[in-house]
């Protein structure tokens, strides 16, 4: 479908060549395999046979985010996908997806369940700061991967936690790009920020007064909400009283953005809109808080939002249109939880097909962090990763009144 | 709810005087079983259950203490989840900013969770009833956004916890990390059983008994109404504190999301499933606390939290006085079948 993007499509020419007698090299090897010449190369981690690769994740089906948890729906429904396709190298894959509650030590005893009980390879994609936080240190310990987790706390992306793969950009990095369109554009702008009050929402606020150095002066009103808030309005109306040229809104929710949208042009303010790439969704942030509100608005993306009205024409959009029906029938595809399993699922589908049949916990960690420059499925134009799975290019977009417009080369995050 | 206990421990004085030797006798030689039993867990089972089953006795230790308020004094709380993670970031503290031992974290966790349910129970006991349990359930709301409240982060460590060291086998203990917490807990639950059975089976216990039966009598016997009220408050804070202490030193890790309001729901689930105002039933709530999610998680995946309150329908329908209530009332028919058979 879209493989021949997925592989190598923005490699540099002469290293194209390199690549391309390595991946005969590979198929050489792989015939050879099948033949039984190098059945002996063999290695396995725990989890895996000739036949499976078991792996396991704890979610928040139940709690205060169990929103979340279609990332958990959209991880199994990717892995039918692939194990209808045959699996990966003959490999089907089973994934053990149990609840957390989003309760830290319940993670930990789900996830130390997972490793010792249920004897799985690695750890895919567990959600969430708390959660994560609870099972890093004996993840760690016991040398057990945890591929592509999903939070982008920025403290999980150090070298304290050598077995965590990060896929998602960390905070920090989708700040530093948001702040630097600032600083380029709007360099004398007042600011102000509208933050959920948790670690979300504070690391978006620090890395912007970090980002804009001797300007953080230029940050007038900081004001923070609970996720349980049923409105923001009170909030909305103290920063509208400063008269600020920019408002960044750091939610993960979607309804505090819409009425923060709605209750500013209510109350006569116009101030640009700075959103999270995580809500600046058309169909369920911006529609709610009315589009022509929105018009001007300021994101980042890193990918394409398959509910995005001006995409419906996109091959990669099509093709995830065709995987949620087939797949998911039914759910809500204006919820993004459904649009990141889809680009992390291409992205284990990569690492496992590299890893070969040396399946140990070494070599996937290997693996996984030596990616080659690839673009995959749903990835923005000029967006790729290279290294570790981590994204950490993206592109500025605005708001035209339908639909988001990129308005910047891709930018790569420098911190 | 109220009576249960009370009339239960209510057996005709001459069959009370005349099994008393061999009641204590078959009582302890129980209590020595089970703690047997309780030591064999770490090595027949895998670390993973060795873990579970700290987690069993943690949850044990804090529901005494709940029923200790709950079913033996007569008062609701809906925070103990609240004094639970007072307990948990007492400690972490201790060890990730002090640098003290684990050991030593527990006498002070104690003691200062002694006093602060003390004095929370000074002004809050004023309040009767369902008055009462809003003033806890507002402790229970507070406690994750005090926890995250900017002024303490550089204690609490905010919205990302605090990460605590794990806790060391002493030299020369041919243990694993986990036996080795388990055996430490085990040991503590059992201190925690001891006082507060001696507490209740004795002047004390008789009064606070009394007050959630007869406040009135009790007040013109001479009971003190508000000091015992406060002080039972603060013992049952010390007990959840003491299990929360605990808690973190197993999951090696506080944030302010481990100690939400489910918690303290959780804890009164599990008093009334033991059966409200009995020593033993905190270890059957305990269990049912611990295990109970897992297999609803295990048959329905969906809709888990359906099935547990399925279950939880199941208990109270089958076992309307809690398991303990269920075990007496069989010894009942049983002895009753051997005295018509004799």
């Amino acid at each position: 479908m879209t493989r021949k993007r997925e592989l190598f499509a923005f490699g540099a020419p002469s290293a194209t060549a390199s690549r391309r007698q390595a991946l005969l090299a590979s198929a050489v090897g792989l015939l050879l395999l099948a033949g039984g010449a190098a059945a002996s190369d063999k290695k396995y981690a725990p989890g895996v046979t000739d036949a499976e690769i078991v792996m396991g994740q704890t979610m928040p089906y139940s709690g205060p985010v169990s929103f979340a948890s279609a990332n958990g729906v959209g991880d199994m429904a990717f892995l039918k996908m692939l194990n209808e396709q045959g699996g990966i190298n003959g490999r089907k894959l089973k994934l053990i997806s149990l609840d957390d509650g989003y309760v830290p030590p319940k993670a930990l005893e789900q996830t130390r369940k997972l490793v010792e009980q249920d004897n799985v390879a690695f750890i895919y994609s567990s959600l969430g700061t708390g959660p994560i936080s609870a099972t890093a240190k004996y993840l760690t310990d016991r040398k057990v991967p945890h591929l592509l987790f999903n939070a982008g706390t920025d403290k999980f992306y150090s070298s304290e936690f050598p077995t965590l793969v990060p896929y998602f950009p960390r905070y920090a990095f989708q700040a530093e790009v948001l702040t630097r369109w600032i600083l380029k554009e709007k360099p004398d702008a007042k600011i102000v920020c509208l933050y959920q009050n948790d670690d979300f929402g504070r690391n978006f606020v620090d890395g912007l007064k970090r980002v804009l150095g001797a300007k953080a002066g230029n940050v007038i009103k900081e004001v923070s909400f609970e996720v349980r808030d049923p409105s923001v309005d009170s909030q909305v109306i103290s920063l509208a009283e400063t008269k600020a040229d920019i408002i960044m809104v750091a939610s993960v929710p979607a309804r505090p953005v819409s009425q923060a949208i709605r209750k500013a042009a209510d109350l006569g303010w116009k101030p640009v809109f700075l959103l999270m790439p995580v809500t600046n969704s058309v169909e369920t942030v911006l529609r709610a808080g009315g589009l022509e509100n929105a018009v001007g608005a300021i994101s980042a993306a890193w990918m394409k939002d398959p509910s995005d009205p001006g995409l419906q024409n996109d091959p990669d959009v099509k093709a995830w249109n065709a995987w949620m029906d087939k797949y998911i029938p039914g759910a809500d595809k204006r919820n993004n939880s459904y649009h990141f399993p889809y680009l992390k699922g291409w992205m284990l589908k990569n690492i496992l097909e590299r890893a070969g049949n040396d399946l140990s916990r070494e070599n996937l960690l290997k693996v996984a962090n030596t990616m080659p420059k690839m673009s995959l499925p749903l990835l923005l134009d000029g967006i790729t990763i290279e290294g570790t799975p981590e994204l950490r290019t993206m592109r500025i977009i605005r708001f035209n009144g339908t639909t988001w417009v990129p308005i910047s080369d891709p930018i790569t995050a420098t911190q | 709810m109220t009576m249960t206990g009370y009339t239960e421990s209510l057996t005709p004085a001459a069959a009370a005087r005349r099994n008393f030797g061999k009641g204590r006798v078959a009582r302890i030689g129980c209590v020595l079983a089970v703690v047997a039993l309780a030591c064999l867990v770490p090595f027949i089972g895998t670390s993973y259950q060795t873990l579970q089953m700290t987690f069993v006795l943690i949850y044990a230790i804090a529901l005494l203490g709940l029923n200790i308020l709950v079913g033996y004094n007569g008062q609701l709380s809906l925070g103990h989840g609240a004094f639970f993670g007072l307990g948990a970031y007492i400690a972490a503290i201790m060890m990730h900013h002090f640098g003290l031992p684990y050991w030593s974290t527990i006498p002070v966790v104690a003691v200062l969770c002694l006093i602060g349910g003390f004095l929370f129970g000074l002004p809050a006991l004023r309040l009767e009833g369902h008055y009462l349990a809003l003033a806890t359930f507002s402790l229970a709301l507070a406690m994750p956004q005090i926890l995250k409240y900017p002024a303490f982060a550089q204690w609490t460590g905010g919205f990302m916890g605090l990460v605590i060291s794990p806790v060391p086998v002493p030299a020369g203990v041919p243990l694993s990390s986990d036996q080795w917490l388990y055996f430490f807990c085990l040991a503590l639950t059992l201190v925690m059983f001891l006082i507060g059975w001696n507490l209740m089976r004795g002047r004390t216990g008789q009064a606070i008994i009394a007050i959630r039966d007869q406040p009135t009598a009790a007040v013109s016997m001479g009971i003190n109404l508000a000091y015992y009220k406060s002080m039972t408050f603060g013992v049952s804070a010390m007990y959840a504190g003491v299990a929360g202490a605990l808690s973190a030193l197993t999951a090696q890790f506080v944030s302010p999301d481990s100690f939400d309001f489910f918690l303290s729901i959780s804890l009164l689930v599990g008093i009334v499933v033991g059966g409200i105002a009995t020593v033993s039933g905190a270890i059957f709530g305990a269990v049912f606390i611990q295990f109970i999610p897992n297999i609803a998680e295990h048959i329905s995946k969906s809709a888990s939290w359906a099935v547990y309150g399925v279950a939880l329908i199941g208990f109270m329908y089958l076992m309307p006085q809690g398991v303990v209530g269920l075990i007496r009332r069989l010894r009942g028919v049983i002895s009753g079948a051997k005295r018509s058979a004799a």
